[in-house]
């Protein structure tokens, strides 16, 4: 048994870069060029190129994303552009909301000695929002372009949506003032820098579009503000 | 070393039995806790080592799964102790020794499978897996 192990284990030892199944038996090390058709999008290597940033580029990024008037950030990333931002500035935004919103429920339910249980379903829910709004926005928007004639990588696409979510996790965590004015102001402020490093952003690509891109650009900075307003309203609003 | 026989049987029992303490601490919703807990665990385990292979580290992919499952074991004892007790600010201490203890565990393995220039790429997940399995900890109740 433990033989069978050591051995499994040098066998996936020699795999270390690829998670694919072996076709039709064959030995696939990384020498071998990739298999062909739709199962390539399964393997690793094919993402590799995504995630190929160093520490100070992601930190540059970040950086970036809090100067919504520069509209630099595509120019910056238009070679490389990394998936790791998006996706960890989204994951570390749900633990955020979550426990941010956890946390003022419980404070105002303890202010007014009322019972308090832990919701898990903020943690599904944001999960659900944040998820959902950096994969489908994007993607609706590369059709979109696309059907303007004025096509942007998807990859692009999904990596400026996802550095525009940055702005956020210090907004959340400034909600915790229990003024209602204050938290309105910080949604607002943040919606807005957030919604304007987004469409400006855009707006610089799309311009040689013709004479649709004010439309998009409007809209899509109209969305931004209205996840904004959603997040104030769904993690901030208690009733006790 | 010992990591050459990785097994999944420690990290499941893990990984189960802090689901199972957690699940006992709730007073409502027991089943969605566990389910929560359950999945955050074993997919975080997963995307943290599809993390390190993206960013160009050198590991194999069900030893990873392996130390990051008996890495688990600190805050198993956390969660026992959490659940066991009341006390606010004594399930915060805790939670906050069994989350360094782990962190620690969990480091050496992490920071050596990649180039140095990515090291806190690769440890920033980890660190935010444990800090939200701890804060789940506390908040339980």
């Amino acid at each position: 048994m433990v033989g069978v192990m050591l051995v499994a284990n040098d066998y996936f030892a020699i795999e270390a870069d690829t998670f694919s199944k072996p076709a039709g038996g064959s030995q696939p090390g990384s020498g071998e060029p990739q298999g062909s058709g739709w199962f390539r999008t399964f393997t690793i290597a094919a993402y590799k190129p995504y995630f190929d940033v160093d520490t100070s580029d992601i930190i540059d990024r970040l950086k970036e994303s809090l100067f919504p008037f520069r509209g630099t950030f595509t120019e910056k990333t238009a070679t490389n552009p990394d998936l790791y931002g998006p996706f960890w500035i989204c994951t570390t935004l749900i633990f955020v909301a979550a426990s941010i919103g956890t946390f003022v429920t419980y404070i105002a339910h303890k202010l007014k000695k009322k019972e308090w249980d832990y919701d898990i379903n903020l943690v599904t829910w944001s999960a659900g929002v944040f998820y959902g709004y950096v994969t489908v926005v994007p993607l609706i928007l590369y059709v979109i372009l696309k059907y303007f004639s004025a096509p942007s990588g998807l990859v692009q696409l999904f990596c400026l949506y996802g550095y525009s979510l940055f702005v956020f996790i210090p907004a959340l965590c400034l909600s915790v003032v229990p003024l209602e004015i204050f938290r309105w102001v910080i949604a607002g402020v943040a919606g807005f820098m957030s919604a304007t490093f987004v469409a400006l952003n855009l707006k610089a690509h799309i311009n040689s579009a013709g004479e649709r891109w004010f439309l998009i650009v409007t809209g899509i900075f109209l969305l931004q503000l209205a996840l904004a307003v959603v997040l104030k309203l769904y993690l901030f609003t208690v009733t006790v | 070393m010992a990591l050459r026989d990785w097994d999944l049987w420690g990290p499941f029992f893990f990984i189960v039995f802090l689901g199972l303490t957690l699940s006992w601490s709730a007073s409502v919703k027991k089943s969605e806790v566990f389910a929560v807990a359950f999945a955050l665990l074993a997919a975080g385990a997963v995307i943290l080592t599809l993390n390190v292979l993206l960013l160009g580290g050198h590991i194999v992919f069900f030893q990873s799964l392996s130390l990051l499952g008996y890495c688990l074991f600190p805050l198993d004892v956390g969660a026992l102790i959490c659940m066991m007790e009341n006390n606010v600010i004594l399930k915060m201490i805790v939670v906050c020794v069994t989350l360094a203890w782990s962190s620690w565990a969990a480091y050496p393995f992490m920071s050596s499978a990649v180039n140095l220039s990515r090291k806190a790429l690769a440890l920033y997940p980890v660190f935010l897996m444990y800090v939200s399995v701890g804060f789940l900890t506390i908040a339980i109740d």
